[in-house]
Parts: C-alpha cells; structure tokens; sequence
C-alpha cells in the first residue's frame, strides 16, 4: 500500500458572492498549492466547512478534488457524519470517488465515550477498504477526543486504519503515539503550531491549515527536516510562528483568515464564511496583511 | 557573565528518619549528580519542598549546596520567600547572591492568585532590589498564576537580569511563543520533563529536570546531543527515558518519585516527604522499578 507523506494543505471551501461554491476557484486553488510543491491536498476538513455544506456540495467538492487533482498528488477527503452509517456512506463515496485517503473525525455533538468511539471506527474501517486517517480534534473540551492508547489499539486490529492526525494541541500525545506506534499508525501532525518539533520527533507529515496560504514554505519546512537540516527548518519555522499562533490559538478565525489571506494573495478565498462564523476584524485584517508582508509573500 | 545552560538536575533535600536535613546525604547525591556529568544544580525549588523547609533549613540546604559544588558547575536557587511575598522573595534572593549561588530561581507567589499587574511589579521589585541573574519559574499549577508569553517577554525586554524563563505550564507551544517575542532577551529552560526533547527542538538553552535526580547522566546526554545536532541519536534516547520521565511528571509526585528512585539506587531518598505530600503507591514502585531496570540503572 502507498505510504502517504509530507504537506497536505487543508484547504477552504471558497464560496461565490451568492454563497454557491466557487468551482473555478477551488480548481484554481488546487492548481497553485501543486504548483508550489505539496505533497498532497486535504479537502472537507472542519476548515473545508465541512458541516456547513449540503449533501450536493459535499460531493462536487470531492469530484472536483480528485479531477483537478488527476493523480499528481494523493487527495484526502474528509468523511464526518452525523452518525456511524452516514460517516460509512461519505466513506464509501470518496472511496468510489478515486480519494487516496479519508480524513475521519470524531463524530461531532455526541460526546463519545471511548467504548463508543471504538465501535464507531470498527465498523467504519470494517465497511470500507479505504486507509483511515483519525482526526484527533477536541482538546477544548478536555474529555472529548481519542487517545494514544485507543488509536493504537484500533490501529493493531484495523490495517486500514493507519494514520492519525493530532489536533489536541498536546505534543506528548503526538509523541506517544510515534513512540508505541510502529508500523501500525503513522502520525500526521494536525496542530500548525507544532509542525515543526512534531516532524522532528518522526511525524510523517502535515494536514496543515497555514499550507492552504503558505504551500511553499510548509512544504520546505517538511523536506528540511526529513533531510536533516534542523538548523535551516528552525529559522524557516521561527519566522512562522507569529502566523501560526494566531491561526491556531490567538484568534478562533481559522477558517476566517485563510480565506483572507487567499483573497490577499490573489487567490479564491472568497466571501467570509457561512454563518455563524463570521469574518476577521479590521484590526486582524491588517495584522494578517503584516505578516504574510514579513514573510515576503506580499 | 556567565550562561547558564544544559540540564540542571532540580535536587531533592533528604530527611533522617528523624525527619531532620540529611546533609550528608545531600552532599553525597550533589558529588554523584556531578560526576555523572550534570550542567548544573538547582536546589530548593519545588521538588526541593521549599515551601516544607523551615528558614534556617533553607539558608542550610542553599550553602551546603553551594559549597559542596564548589564551582564545579553552576548553582541555581529557589529563591520563593517562606511567606510568598516580595519582600521575603528579596531576602532570600540576596541571601542566595551573597552565598555564591549563580542564579535565583523564583517561582511566582503562590496563593495570593496574582493578577498582570501585581505579578509585574513583584518581578520588578526583585530583579531592581537584587543583582543577580534571575529565571521566572512559571508554573500554573501550584501557584495558580500563570503568567502569559507576552507578559514573560515584557518582563525579560525591561528588566536586564531577568535572563531565563522556566516554563511549567505543559504547554510547549509556549516555549516557542516565548522564544519567537524575545527570544534575544531571554533563554528558555524546559522545566517539564514530558517536554525537554522537544523543547531543545525549538531551541530551549536548559532543562530543570526532576528525572535528573535518578537518571542524571541520560538527562545530560540528551542536552548534550541535542547541542551537536545529533538529532537522530538525541530522539532515540529520549524515547528511551521518556516512559520514566512521564511517570516522574505524570503521577503528580515528583519528590516523591525522585526520593524513592535514589533510594532504589543506593543514594540519599530518605523517608517519605513532609506531610500532605505521600508517598508513591506500591505499584508505582513497582512501576519505578521496571523502568529504572529497563533503563539498565537497576
């Protein structure tokens, strides 16, 4: 089976003026993160708004992924439901699709216990022969999400359950699961803030909002480090941290400042996004605007 | 002036069975710290149960320390006042500078729950009253006051002794914060051991280390390769003590852990810490055991 690596840009969802999905501008997208040199491309994650799209968006969205994509780089899609079977029907749809890899998140609203949790992913991996990554969100509240010690266990019985993306913002959980993991699960860091030490402990790779505006420079912090060059990846990292700190915890606008810093750039990102999140301030505007200009991408 | 850096082991104090200071056994522990290649001793900080010292056993632990390293490597104390004020902060602080130590190690006042302002002006008053090189100890948890990035970088930007941060806040994102505000200012020094791999990653200077109590060599090591970019090697090691490490931060009672693994090893642990502290479980020990063998220190 194909071992999937690298930088994988979450990528927005950027909607028209009258809230349609902007098909041309996703194709667009798509074609400058290739461009610049990811590794792969990650559609319908929680930044690809993935709740807030009807069944119809949901599959355009994929469809178009994996034609524009056209086999350059391997295409994850996001495959979280309302419940086990509806998370086994968008499974089986991206799989039928041509997707590499889906991006499975914790069922979202029902508070899992682990018990739950472990049902959940059994009969998903069970239905549909497609690799799994788990997508480890819900540090905030503290009890949700899974843990080392389930994703491995899952990861033991399940061989297409096979990546885990860690999102709680807790290097020790990333490192654990790298540690005790072998060759059952490969972990993909899930957190733009911790990209770089967590590539340095042996994570394989990024889904990794910040790419979805920096592709290129995401994509060289990943090589630098698989090719030993830590001192050179340290400074690429440290001239990125002001952005990813914002991104991941100063502002809760995630979604928000992609699509500006995409529409800054020349790129689609598109109105703010569909309710109840709403745009960026003035003042965060202008201070995205410095430090994607420190950075030298304006 | 001299820079402090590499792995500091933060020294327990041991007791007779009477429950007395066991300087002999003190004396004997700092001896063995060094000769298995230390950076440097930090007493009296809170696996050196400060806040269960009387004062004269205080002012007794910080000059045996001192004088039995004898400037073999740099001494750090745990300046925090036997009440947890600025003006009992600033006694013991010349009280350490007078007795040769090289730094004051101050943790924040606890139980008072400072707020932005007060904590500014404790700092400022210490670091105007005392010359000596200072390193902010921030550690919600015990002192349920967690002072910010942002107010740590003000600090280090104003007051020139105050020249090292130790961040307890198990948070590794805020070593890179720190780093990435005034990273010219300030040098950073791991003070979780779940996080000094990963720290050093980011380019932390030091880590105050409890596992160095019982693991003092590995815990050098790791600085040691970090700082002539053997990654690979440094990473290989780290998850090789890390089970330990997790356990001595993990289970909450890192004095305890410490004193029961020295006393494991044939050095001075002693009784169980003063009240409420307890001791380890049985299967902790137990625990402790395994890992000290599996580790090859047993």
């Amino acid at each position: 089976m194909k071992e999937f690596r690298g930088m994988f840009p979450a990528m927005i969802t950027p909607f028209t003026k009258d809230d349609k999905l902007d098909e041309e501008g996703l194709r667009g997208n798509i074609e400058w993160y290739i461009k610049e040199g990811v590794h792969g491309i990650s559609c319908l994650g929680s930044i690809g708004e993935y709740v807030a799209l009807t069944d119809e968006e949901r599959k355009r969205v994929i469809d178009i992924t994996v034609a524009q994509t056209n086999h350059r780089v391997p295409v994850q899609a996001g495959v979280g439901g309302r419940t086990t079977k509806d998370t086994i029907r968008w499974t089986q749809y991206a799989k039928d699709a041509g997707a590499d890899l889906v991006l499975l998140p914790n069922p979202y609203y029902h508070v899992p216990d682990e018990e739950e949790t472990y049902e959940h992913i059994k009969r998903i991996a069970q239905a549909v022969d497609i690799p799994i990554m788990l997508y480890n969100s819900g540090a905030r509240p503290p009890r949700r999400g899974v843990m080392p010690k389930l994703a491995l266990r899952l990861a033991k019985e399940f061989e297409n359950f096979s990546y885990f993306k860690a999102s709680s913002g807790k290097i020790e959980r990333a490192q654990e699961i790298i540690r005790e993991g072998g060759n059952d699960i490969t972990l993909f860091c899930g957190d733009d803030a911790l990209a770089f030490p967590i590539f340095v402990l042996g994570g394989k790779g990024a889904i990794d909002g910040a790419a979805a505006i920096l592709p290129r420079k995401r994509s060289q912090l990943f090589e630098l480090v698989e090719n030993g060059e830590i001192e050179k990846a340290r400074e690429l990292w440290y001239r990125m941290v002001p952005l990813v700190t914002v991104l991941e915890t100063g502002w809760y606008k995630f979604v928000q400042a992609l699509k500006k810093g995409l529409d800054l750039l020349g790129k689609a990102g598109g109105p703010s996004p569909r309710g109840p999140k709403m745009g960026l301030s003035k003042d965060q505007e202008a201070a995205l605007k410095k430090m994607l200009s420190d950075l030298g991408e304006l | 002036m001299k820079e402090l850096k590499g792995t500091f082991v933060v020294t327990v104090t041991p007791f007779t069975t009477e429950d007395n200071l066991d300087e002999e056994g003190l004396r004997g522990n700092i001896d063995w710290y060094i000769k298995e290649g230390i950076h440097g001793i930090a007493c009296t900080g809170s696996t050196g149960e400060f806040v269960s010292l009387s004062e004269e056993e205080w002012e007794r632990v910080t000059n045996i320390t001192i004088e039995q390293v004898n400037h073999r490597v740099p001494v750090l104390v745990g300046t925090c006042g036997g009440q947890p004020t600025t003006k009992a902060t600033i006694k013991r602080t010349k009280y350490a500078k007078d007795a040769g130590a090289d730094g004051a190690l101050i943790v924040h006042p606890y139980y008072s729950r400072s707020n932005e302002e007060e904590l500014y002006e404790h700092y400022k008053k210490i670091a105007e009253a005392v010359d000596i090189p200072i390193m902010i100890y921030n550690n919600p948890l015990t002192t349920h006051t967690d002072a910010s990035p942002e107010q740590l970088a003000t600090l280090a930007k104003d007051f020139p002794n105050i020249r090292y941060i130790k961040e307890s806040s198990g948070q590794i994102q805020r070593v890179q914060e720190i780093i990435s505000l005034a990273g010219d200012h300030v040098a950073v020094f791991c003070g979780d051991d779940v996080l000094a791999f990963e720290s050093f990653v980011l380019g932390a200077k030091g880590w105050i280390a409890a596992s160095a109590n019982i693991i003092p060599k590995k815990c050098a090591q790791l600085f040691e390769l970090m700082e002539k970019g053997n990654i690979a090697e440094a990473r290989n090691l780290w998850f090789k003590i890390v089970p330990l490490t997790s356990s001595v931060e993990g289970w909450g009672r890192l004095a305890q852990t410490a004193k029961k693994g020295l006393d494991l090893l044939g050095r001075a642990g002693g009784p169980s810490p003063r009240g409420p502290k307890l001791d380890i479980t049985k299967e902790q020990e137990k625990e402790l055991m395994k890992l000290l063998s599996d580790l090859g220190e047993l």
